[in-house]
């Protein structure tokens, strides 16, 4: 019932009712946690990725996509595993604004299952963005790169004594010493 | 982490190891220091030969406090665990190669960073006490703050042998620069 008109309101013109749709996709996938076998899932996928890959996408709308991105990794993980990771391509970009690409990519590392490959390709991404000039956003762009590289351990369990680090989360502190007591 | 990563990684983090600005140097340390934890082997030669020496300065720096001071602290501790050869070395850089005005050292920071690689290889305490005691007479009169509760190991005592009130934190091993009174009153 709810999500048709949604979904047709996610690609509207106007930024504003664009951007709202998205959100109110977010609450749904929150709420929903987690989605399997839905139809609209994919659709709201795509629409993200549309308006991900304009570059006249309007910034609040391209605000709310990456967030979407974000909350499928978390929510619908089996639908988005399924696609070879092309949004991050969309996401992860070096050139104009990069802080919610950042917040994004840091929440996803701290709180969904991921690739060892996804980790090093944004930590690749990360450095990339530490060549920038100016101050704006680079204490974001640290904070992470720890917490990928401390996701790192979770593919490797090699670093016992990172278990606690303040930038974990409850989930990944708990996944970090299932890993050490497996070995 | 991949070899060709880090080679990347290593020189961008190295560009924010300076006293321009505070808050990035430490969270760049502070990376190093995770770095040297997770991949120890990798990435300490990287970090020996590009990025110590600039800690140093760092360290010495009267800028350095606070969050800053506790990753140059959390640096040295990693560094030291990656290869513990390494602390000598440190502990004599430390030390001995200290600018030349004495108004551009933070003694407090130094003494605490020594105290830091002596935590991390209480092999050294003996040797680095011993080394700092026979410097007691230069200049200002130097107060030695020895909590020997961490070391019974080595010193085959669980009370400390001379202990102050303390006010600056719980230091293994503390050198501190004090007026002549304030020795005196101790």
């Amino acid at each position: 019932m709810l999500t048709p008109v949604l979904l047709k309101t996610l690609g509207e013109k106007h930024p504003r009712v664009a951007s709202e749709a998205f959100k109110a996709f977010s609450a749904l996938l929150g709420a929903l946690k987690p989605v399997r076998g839905q139809d609209w899932v994919e659709s709201v996928y795509e629409e993200a990725i549309a308006r991900l890959a304009n570059h006249a996408t309007d910034a609040e709308v391209r605000s709310c996509a990456e967030d979407i991105v974000g909350d499928l990794w978390l929510n619908a993980p089996e639908t988005v595993h399924a696609k070879g990771g092309q949004e991050w391509e969309y996401v992860c970009r070096t050139s104009g604004r990069t802080d919610g690409a950042v917040k994004v990519v840091t929440r996803v590392a701290r709180e969904a299952d991921v690739t060892e490959t996804w980790v090093n390709g944004c930590v690749e991404w990360a450095t990339k963005l530490l060549t920038k000039s100016g101050r704006t956003g680079k204490a974001e762009v640290f904070e992470c790169l720890t917490v990928l590289l401390l996701r790192s351990v979770l593919s490797t369990g090699v670093a016992l004594v990172v278990i606690g680090h303040s930038s974990l989360s409850t989930d990944m502190t708990t996944a970090c010493r299932s890993t050490c007591y497996a070995l | 982490m991949p070899i060709n990563l880090l080679r990347t990684l290593i020189p961008q983090l190295k560009s924010y190891v300076s006293t321009t600005d505070i808050s990035l140097q430490s969270q760049a340390l502070s990376l190093f220091a995770l770095l040297l934890q997770l991949s120890p082997k990798s990435t300490f030669l990287e970090v020996e030969r590009e990025v110590l020496e600039d800690v140093y300065g760092i360290a010495y720096s009267p800028l350095t406090s606070g969050a800053a001071l506790d990753s140059v602290l959390t640096f040295f501790g990693a560094l030291v665990e990656a290869d513990f050869q390494i602390a000598t070395h440190v502990v004599s850089s430390l030390t001995r190669g200290t600018p030349e005005k004495p108004k551009d050292v933070s003694y407090p920071n130094v003494a605490k960073c020594v105290a830091q690689v002596v935590k991390s290889n209480h092999a050294l305490a003996a040797g680095v006490i011993a080394e700092f005691s026979k410097n007691l007479k230069v200049g200002l009169r130097v107060a030695m703050f020895l909590r020997l509760t961490a070391f019974p190991e080595t010193f085959g005592s669980t009370g400390p042998l001379y202990c102050s009130s303390d006010p600056w934190g719980d230091w293994s091993f503390y050198v501190r620069l004090v007026s002549t009174k304030e020795v005196d009153d101790c």
